[in-house]
């Protein structure tokens, strides 16, 4: 019985997302999504309530289990370039995979529940924060010199945010392929910025 | 002469005026009869000039686009001092892109879900700034000022700074992460420039110890 209650939820979660993501928040409804997922309007409400709770739930529910596959809890190694490109991929993965939502609710921002808008940003500050321990965690180690650690983790998070709205708005990014590789160049001009090393 | 004159005066003021509207209430939610007594004009005057609010709305965006192209010319001759230089080249591309938040968003809220094409001039302005700053760091590597990197990547890790910060004064009215001022502009041109690994014993010399 409840795992039956379940999967109905579950099923008529996921065509809310669906048609969320291809309608927008505006102009979703409720009768639609009982018609995909095959049951009466009634129990969509009975599951959850209204249209602003189902759409909370949902959209929160897919933020954070992207969110949880987002790995951002490095430990400094002495190979700071490594560090920062396995984050840096993490980064763009899930940023990526987030644009869809993102997008929407850029584009609703004034409809949509409150609780909606905070979930992207509270990822924001989650993101912002584990990149500045690791700054400030490297600089305890003495593996970087001494830096601003909140300028360096705009800084690192602002270059995978353009990519993320470039996804978000044309689906793709002209001006840079997120691959190892590439993400690795990024890093490396980060780190070592463009100066000249007078050294070598 | 003058007539002429004075009707372009009418369309100029009803257009400045119908892009605060549009850029406050978005499409919906603007009526040609604010837009008119914002304006002082009369509302048969708006519909005389534009026909229509969508009439009135495309002419809004066709000058506002046409207005960016013509602000993202930036003249990037490296100097000998990249610090100095970039610091120049980032606070006028933070005055650029904050003064175009508002039909930034204006276009992605209204425009881009119906018109994607709408997005090409701007997304064109913004290749051309990514392609300008390119420029410069090939420049300066060729005069030897900075060492040999990605120009093309560097162009885009500069611009993205900016542009992270401009998108959420469009959508927040505001930044949170970073506030913009000619010192935080030149802080993060200092780390962008020198990053953080780095001899050691060369940062100290140039110091003035040992």
């Amino acid at each position: 019985m409840t795992k039956r209650g379940e999967s109905t939820r579950e099923k008529i979660a996921r065509a809310a997302l669906s048609v969320l993501i291809e309608r927008g928040f505006k102009e979703s409804t409720i009768s639609e999504i009982a018609r995909k997922t095959r049951v009466n309007e009634i129990t969509v409400f009975r599951h959850f309530g209204s249209k602003d709770r189902l759409f909370t739930e949902v959209i929160g529910k897919t933020i954070r289990s992207r969110f949880e596959s987002l790995k951002l809890d490095f430990e400094p190694t002495e190979d700071i370039t490594r560090d920062l490109t396995e984050i840096g991929l993490s980064l763009a993965k899930y940023l990526i995979a987030s644009a869809n939502l993102t997008r929407l609710i850029m584009l609703e921002l004034d409809i949509i529940p409150r609780d909606l808008r905070n979930y992207t940003s509270n990822a924001m500050y989650i993101i912002l924060t584990s990149l500045e321990n690791y700054f400030v965690k490297a600089m305890g180690k003495g593996l970087i010199s001494k830096i601003d650690p909140h300028l360096a983790a705009v800084a690192f998070y602002s270059f995978f945010y353009r990519i993320m709205l470039s996804y978000a708005f044309r689906q793709r990014d002209l001006l840079f392929r997120v691959d190892r590789v590439s993400v690795r160049r990024f890093v490396i001009l980060f780190a070592y910025g463009i100066q000249k090393d007078e050294g070598t | 002469m003058t007539t002429i004159y004075r009707i372009e005066r009418t369309k100029e003021k009803i257009m400045a005026a119908a892009f605060d509207e549009f850029s406050e209430h978005g499409f919906a939610g603007t009526t040609t009869k604010e837009i008119a007594r914002k304006a002082s004009v009369n509302v048969v005057t708006i519909f005389r000039h534009f026909n229509t609010k969508e009439g009135l709305f495309s002419a809004v965006i066709e000058k506002k686009t046409k207005d960016l192209m013509k602000a993202v010319q930036l003249n990037l001759e490296p100097s000998e001092d990249v610090v100095a230089d970039l610091t120049k080249i980032g606070i006028s591309l933070h005055k650029n892109m904050t003064s175009n938040a508002k039909m930034v968003k204006l276009i992605t809220i209204e425009v881009s879900k119906h018109h994607p094409m709408i997005w090409k001039p701007i997304a064109n302005s913004y290749l051309d700034s990514v392609d300008a700053l390119a420029g410069y760091f090939y420049n300066a590597m060729k005069k030897g000022l900075i060492r040999e990197i990605n120009a093309d990547i560097a162009a885009v890790m500069f611009f993205s700074f900016f542009y992270r910060n401009m998108m959420s004064y469009a959508f927040r009215k505001g930044d949170p992460l970073y506030q913009m001022d000619r010192g935080s502009i030149g802080k993060y041109v200092s780390l962008f420039v020198n990053g953080f690994i780095g001899d050691e014993r060369r940062y100290d010399e140039k110091r003035g110890k040992h």
